[in-house]
């Protein structure tokens, strides 16, 4: 347990949206200890959603789908909608010829769509806001 | 470039000319999703089959043997890492060490990515289901190169699984997900065999690449 202290997976706060970048091989730990941390972050925060972004996940396997799909209910009886992103094609093929379906959580082509999904929407005039950024 | 990489140049230059050799080489690395220069060991087997269509277009009918063997050369020499390993399954961490495993040993076999993704997926359900329900046990990886398919056993002396019939059959739903793990192995592996008594269980999956 001590050994999964130094890579926690981040929390990120975007635009009052939550987002969790999962990356590469995910431990039981590590999903576990997630799973409380992103629940006490909805609570704190009120968030209008809450971004699982799977691009970065190697492996999935029926465990790891099933604690992301508690995950997800847990947060939307909470109030908060949840996003699932970015799951690899070799993913999705695999967890269905498992028979494993994924239908508590929307989904999302990728952690852009999801944001876009819980309303975020990049400003129209690019240039602008780039100008706007840098100040 | 590495040494390997190196290696592989100098031999398809004996073979065809400059231009094409780097044409072919650039197209088999592509396939394979390997950057130009970060050329491992473990890419080799998938690499070969890539490199084979490419020689099939550009070296001499009569040469191609003869380039495909010095390959093959090229590759026994190097993967020696596709022998067959042994886990201890106890703790979380093994888990981790044998989807790991599993995943090498299918790439040193030249599994693509869906074949990786699949044998890595069974090493990591078969065991979750020792720590989880037989405390410990022992994961077998062989790779079998003349088939080609990677052989997973598992094996522990656990209380065994009740009611296995059902969980096959997809006609068990535990509230923690669990039997869908072995549902799904069963519908990843090419050959599945399972015996399970009071004395143990030994699950036996064949994947295909």
């Amino acid at each position: 347990m001590q050994r999964d202290a130094g890579n926690e997976i981040p929390i990120l706060e975007l635009w009052g949206r939550l987002v969790v970048p999962l990356q590469g091989d995910i431990t039981d730990t590590q999903m576990e200890a997630l799973q409380e941390r992103v629940l006490r972050r909805v609570r704190a925060r009120a968030p209008s959603g809450l971004v699982l972004d799977a691009t970065g996940v190697w492996m999935m396997d029926s465990h790891l789908c099933a604690v992301m799909g508690r995950l997800a209910s847990a947060a939307r009886l909470m109030g908060t909608r949840p996003v699932l992103s970015g799951l690899s094609p070799t993913i999705v093929m695999t967890l269905q010829t498992m028979g494993i379906e994924l239908t508590s959580v929307e989904t999302t082509v990728s952690l852009e769509a999801a944001l876009e999904l819980l309303g975020v929407w990049p400003d129209e005039d690019d240039d602008e806001e780039e100008t706007d950024d840098e100040r | 470039m590495s040494e390997l990489e190196r290696a592989l140049t100098v031999l398809l230059d004996r073979y065809m000319p400059a231009i094409l050799a780097q044409s072919v080489k650039r197209r088999a690395l592509a396939a394979v999703g390997v950057a130009e220069g970060q050329l491992r060991d473990e890419h080799l087997p998938t690499l070969r089959r890539q490199l084979e269509s490419g020689i099939r277009l550009f070296v001499d009918a009569g040469a191609q043997s003869g380039l495909m063997a010095e390959i093959d050369a090229l590759c026994s020499g190097r993967v020696a890492s596709a022998e067959a390993a042994v886990v201890p399954v106890r703790v979380e961490a093994d888990i981790v060490e044998a989807r790991g495993r599993a995943r090498e040993l299918m790439m040193a076999l030249g599994g693509g990515a869906f074949p990786t993704q699949r044998a890595a997926t069974v090493a990591s359900e078969l065991a979750r289901n020792i720590v989880a329900y037989a405390g410990e046990g022992v994961l077998e990886l062989i790779p079998r190169p003349e088939r080609p398919l990677l052989t997973i056993v598992a094996r522990d002396q656990g209380p065994g699984i009740a009611d296995v019939e059902a969980i096959l059959e997809g006609r068990y739903r535990s509230k923690t997900g669990l039997g869908m793990g072995l549902r799904g192995v069963q519908r990843l592996a090419a050959r599945f065999e399972l015996s399970t008594s009071a004395r143990g269980t030994r699950v036996e999956a064949d994947l295909a690449i």
